[in-house]
């Protein structure tokens, strides 16, 4: 990727930000967790020489307004006024993952994470559902059912911190494989209802790709038709977030499309004008990050 | 608890009550004109009671008095000249210029799942145009769309997907993302669940005007989803999930009916051309029912369209309940205009499940 285009992203997405405090879902808007964990985590994956000690700086202040977030049993909100639901933290533990400094915020993460289970139920009769809802996953919301993104990061950010072989780690990954679509790929997590196949979409199907990386074989039918999804689907969409993971994945497994650069550049002026700028063109730098697959506990 | 829903008297607009209704319940009461001894006493008391179990029958079934209007339109495709429809059905609702001009009006449209090649999932974009047009035309302050999906947190590729980004950029409509809006709490008007308060986007106070634009599809556990439902893409997903499963605990007729008691919609305008029928809310197949149906009261726009779609609304639970504490959902206490509903009613069908039975139940 053009060093040019990656440093253009990484001075707009600093200029986005009030020192002292996270960045907002929108510019001038007030600190939210995940676009702050997602921004930094990118700027800090972009490993770009001549910026490195402006953007080290920048994330170390972002990671520690982060760390004066954390509740004391490890969790974390959304944003300070908000502090659940609490699916913000695996994104937060990749942060200070990244980051020397970030290792007991790191850890009390961690352990609080590991206590977080997604609900169960015994199905009775014919279920509706084409998943198994005995698998414990992580939820978004507490006391409610288990759904594959939170589950996916979560099994990301267990496997950076070195807890590949956990059971919550190997339980994750189950529930990913089971939650898959027939035809191929993910989506939220319902891959049928009354034995009607849902359709996939592509930030689902690259989470699900990159945390089963490493655990399944290449040409698994599982890996093979999610990344076949992913290469039909990504010439069609400029969306950052999609673009993010499905290339992320892609390259995971070898597969990184040749065009992909040139999709990225092209979502770039479309995600600069909407109204969340900040989460997408952090999307987009992180898609194009030297070290992202290091920093999201995945390698190719 | 239910609480007081807000008075019907045709919403915001100050429209006259139905004529039909009763100035008060008080008119069930027995008059007294005698000197009353314990005799009297005791038997008045009887009567009393009588009378005002039969009063508070009376009031039940007519639905609290509620009344309320829908209109009903045939249309044949989408295009521009859906604008003056609208605005035809905007007027008979009691809707002109002078109340529009100047304010500001949210539109929720239905973008469940991000799909080109299911056109019929969600609200259609030239509908979505010409309601904006509607309301630019009589000089609204600002029109802006406004929606949370529940099953693909990537809005950018939903909107790209779902073809209303093209309309958006072209006509300069702006949008807000409510799942990651700021959001107050609210305390649960209706608590049909148990949930105490209620996340809700900050947008919603900034609009004059909130407006369901749902498609008019059939739903495999509400059986119906159309203005009411549709509005569980109010609620920010970044506080309840993708999908919003915190609502799915609490029950979703349950939910749909908190909702509406607390975010307390103005308007509903349902796209109706093409709806969905069989496994919805996103596996069924299209539906060309070439419909228009808009109301300010929506549990009555939505008893109506479940009419058009060949349901009984006594079988839907949550219009059951919604009846009277929310709005009128009985055909004789909803003022029908533009079309008359027989002619234009059309057998919306459901898979062949068990589970679906309950929807047709005689």
């Amino acid at each position: 990727m053009n060093d040019s285009w990656i440093n253009d992203l990484c001075r707009e997405l600093l200029r986005l930000r009030d020192p002292g405090r996270g960045w907002g879902n929108r510019p001038g808007g007030s600190g939210y967790v995940e676009p702050t964990a997602l921004a930094a985590l990118a700027l800090a994956a972009s490993e770009l020489p001549e910026t490195r000690t402006e953007l080290q700086s920048a994330v170390k202040d972002v990671a520690g307004w982060l760390s004066r977030l954390q509740q004391s049993d490890g969790g974390l909100g959304i944003s300070p006024e908000l502090p659940k639901p609490r699916w913000t933290t695996p994104l937060a533990i990749l942060l200070w993952s990244a980051i020397e400094e970030g290792s007991m915020s790191r850890d009390k993460a961690v352990k609080w994470l590991l206590t977080q289970r997604g609900t169960t139920w015994e199905p009775t009769g014919q279920s509706p559902y084409g998943h198994d809802t005995r698998i414990i996953g992580w939820p978004w919301v507490d006391e409610t059912h288990s759904w594959l993104e939170p589950t996916a990061m979560a099994v990301l950010a267990l496997r950076r911190c070195g807890l590949s072989d956990h059971t919550r780690v190997r339980d994750g990954q189950r529930l990913i494989r089971d939650r898959a679509i027939r035809s191929g790929g993910w989506n939220y997590g319902n891959s049928a209802v009354f034995d009607a196949d849902l359709r996939p979409q592509p930030a689902p199907t690259g989470m699900a790709l990159l945390a089963l990386s490493g655990v399944e074989d290449f040409d698994s039918p599982l890996i093979e038709q999610g990344c076949a999804y992913l290469e039909s689907i990504l010439p069609t969409t400029r969306a950052p977030q999609s673009l993010c993971f499905g290339t992320l994945a892609l390259a995971a497994w070898n597969r990184r499309p040749a065009p992909a650069d040139d999709w990225l550049m092209a979502a770039q002026p479309g995600a600069a004008r909407r109204s969340n700028s900040i989460a997408e063109l952090a999307y987009l730098l992180l898609a194009a990050g030297k070290r992202s697959l290091e920093f999201l506990g995945t390698t190719n | 608890m239910i609480t007081t829903p807000q008075a019907s008297s045709g919403g915001p607009y100050g429209r006259p009550q139905h004529p039909s209704r009763p100035q008060s319940a008080g008119e069930f009461l027995p008059a007294c004109a005698h000197r009353i001894t314990r005799r009297d006493l005791v038997l008045g008391a009887g009567g009393l009671f009588a009378a005002v179990t039969a009063g508070k029958w009376a009031w039940n079934s007519a639905e609290h008095f509620r009344r309320s209007e829908v209109f009903v339109a045939r249309a044949e495709s989408y295009g521009p000249w859906l604008v003056d429809l609208l605005q035809r059905g905007l007027t008979e609702l009691g809707l002109s210029r002078k109340k529009v001009a100047g304010k500001s009006v949210l539109l929720k449209p239905n973008l469940v799942e991000p799909t080109v090649t299911a056109p019929h999932v969600n609200t259609h974009p030239a509908f979505v145009r010409a309601v904006v047009e509607a309301f630019r035309k009589w000089d609204a302050r600002e029109v802006f769309v406004a929606e949370g999906q529940g099953h693909c947190r990537d809005t950018t590729f939903v909107l790209e997907q779902s073809g209303l980004e093209r309309v958006l950029d072209d006509d300069k409509i702006p949008f807000v993302d409510l799942n990651y809006d700021d959001v107050f709490t609210a305390d649960n008007r209706s608590r049909f669940t148990r949930l105490p308060k209620l996340y809700l986007p900050q947008s919603l106070r900034r609009a004059d005007f909130i407006v369901s634009l749902p498609k008019m599809k059939t739903h495999h556990w509400a059986g119906v989803t159309l203005s009411m439902k549709n509005l569980f893409g109010v609620m920010p997903s970044a506080c309840y999930g993708w999908p919003k499963n915190v609502l799915h605990h609490a029950g979703i007729g349950q939910s749909i009916l908190d909702i509406c008691a607390t975010v307390r919609p103005h308007l509903a305008i349902v796209d109706g051309i093409v709806g969905m029928e069989g496994d919805g809310p996103i596996m069924g197949t299209p539906k060309h029912s070439h419909l228009v149906v808009m109301g300010t009261n929506l549990p009555s726009v939505d008893a109506t369209c479940a009419r058009l779609m060949g349901f009984n609304p006594e079988n839907i639970d949550y219009l059951r309940n919604a009846s009277g504490t929310l709005g009128p959902i009985q055909e004789q206490h909803i003022a029908q205009r533009g079309e008359a509903i027989a002619p234009l009613s059309q057998f919306f069908t459901l898979p062949d499940h068990p589970h679906f039975k309950q929807f047709r139940a005689a």
